[in-house]
Formats: C-alpha cells, structure tokens, sequence
C-alpha cells in the first residue's frame, strides 16, 4: 500500500502535493484566525463597534455561494465517476458561476471599504479583516482559473471514472477555500 | 442542513443578540460545517486516520481557541 493510500477503504483523492499545499493553506490561515481571536480579546468594543460597519447579508450570501459551488464540484466529479461528462461540466460551470458571483460581491464589499477610506492602518479590526479578506479573495480567484481549467479538460475528455485524479486534486483545493470561508464568516461578521 | 445554520448565523448577526450560549451556537455551527466539508465534499470520511485527523484537528483548535478567546 502506498504511502498516499488510506488505510480502510478509499484513497486520499487527487495528488500528495496538493495536500501537502493545502495543510500548508491551512496552517497559514490558521494563524490568522488565532491572531484575530487574540486580538479581539484585547479589544472588544474596538472589534465589535467595527464589525457594525461590515454588511452580514453580504458575508452570508457569499457563504451560500461557496457552499453551492463546492457541492457542485461534488456533483461534477459524482457524473464523472458514470462517465457522464456533459453532465459534469454542467456542474462545473454551476460551480464557476457560483464562485465569480462570490468574487463580484466580494470585490463590491471590498470597494465600499476602500472608497470610505478604510486601510489596513485604520484600527487592528480592520487590518485584520481586510488581510484576511483580501487574502482569502486571492484564493477564490486562483480557484477559479483552477476550476475553470477543469472545466475546459472536462469537456475535452480528459478525465474518466477511473482516470480523475487531476480534478479531485483541483476540487481539494476548491473545497478548502470554501472550508476557510465557513470559519471566516462566523469569526469576522458574526461573533461578538 | 449547512444553508440552514448559515442562515442562523446571519439572524445573530442582524439582530445583535450575543451571550456565551449564542455564541457557543455560532461556534458549534462553524465546527459542524467545517467537518461537512471535510468528510462529505473532501472525502475524506473513509481515509486513512493521520489525514482525518490533520484535518479535523486544524478545525477542532481553530474553533477552541477562538472559543477560549470569545467566551
């Protein structure tokens, strides 16, 4: 048994170094979200005052588009596994739908901040959520291009029910930002 | 299921109500979709114990320390 093969029944989908990248992603904004409690615990009323000013509705409807856009990547690589590949590049580009209305509001929230004259030097809540933020968005956008090149080798029929390995390491990556969103939302826009 | 409690989150956050319970609510919700997307969308429900628990332990101490730190 190799050293990527689960131990029970199935094996870690997509490649090693994909994992291996988003242990390392994790990690990262690991820190961050630690560095944000931190900091918050210093400052409460600085934080929550602060938070006043970010649009909940927004922070949950993107939730709503991560999540829609990961199961749809579940569904594509699902049709897959039947060698149904109309089917999953319709999902795929569900998927992709799903994420660029995510980086449309996302980029609108963002210029609303940054028209107000809001910085990373404003207050520590600030820096803190336009970092992590503004991070997380550079995320989104590269799984984008990710998603969007599975797309393309999708519908060219590059991956079979037993040959899927690249878009399983492709739609880790994908469910990974959308995992660190689902911590984000709570902690920054929610939490008080 | 995940809708519902992001939905739940966003009530706490419009109306203001805090509280260490509510609070422990909202946590418990991040926790619980967190280990959705783990084991239903990342599969990794039936894989090997040390990538479960890489995976589940980042979840399970970013949501207990920002546990200690909020309540």
């Amino acid at each position: 048994m190799s050293e990527k093969t689960c131990v029970s029944r199935e094996p870690l989908p997509g490649d090693l170094a994909i994992w291996i990248f988003i242990f390392a992603e994790l990690l990262v904004f690991g820190l961050f979200f630690i560095g944000y409690a931190v900091a918050r615990s210093n400052n409460v009323d600085l934080f929550n005052e602060s938070q006043l000013t970010l649009n909940a509705q927004i922070g949950a409807i993107n939730t709503v588009l991560l999540i829609s856009s990961s199961y749809c990547v579940v569904r594509s690589i699902r049709a897959i596994e039947f060698n149904n590949l109309n089917t999953s590049a319709l999902w795929m580009l569900f998927s992709i739908v799903c994420a660029c209305f995510f980086v449309l509001l996302k980029s609108h929230e963002l210029y609303g901040k940054f028209a107000t004259g809001i910085t990373l030097s404003t207050n520590t809540f600030y820096m803190f959520y336009l970092s992590l933020t503004f991070f997380h968005y550079m995320h989104v956008i590269l799984g984008i291009i990710i998603l969007v090149a599975l797309w393309v080798n999708i519908r060219a029929g590059k991956y079979e029910a037993d040959s899927k390995h690249g878009l399983e390491s492709g739609a880790a990556y994908w469910h990974m930002v959308d995992l660190v969103w689902i911590v984000m939302f709570p902690l920054v826009y929610v939490i008080h | 299921m995940m809708l519902l409690m992001t939905g739940a989150s966003y009530l706490v956050a419009e109306t203001g109500v805090s509280g260490a319970l509510i609070m422990t609510f909202v946590l418990l919700t991040m926790f619980l979709k967190g280990s959705w997307v783990i084991n239903d969308f990342m599969k990794l429900q039936r894989c090997a114990l040390k990538w479960r628990f890489i995976m589940h332990g980042w979840l399970t101490l970013v949501v207990a320390v920002v546990g200690i730190f909020t309540i």
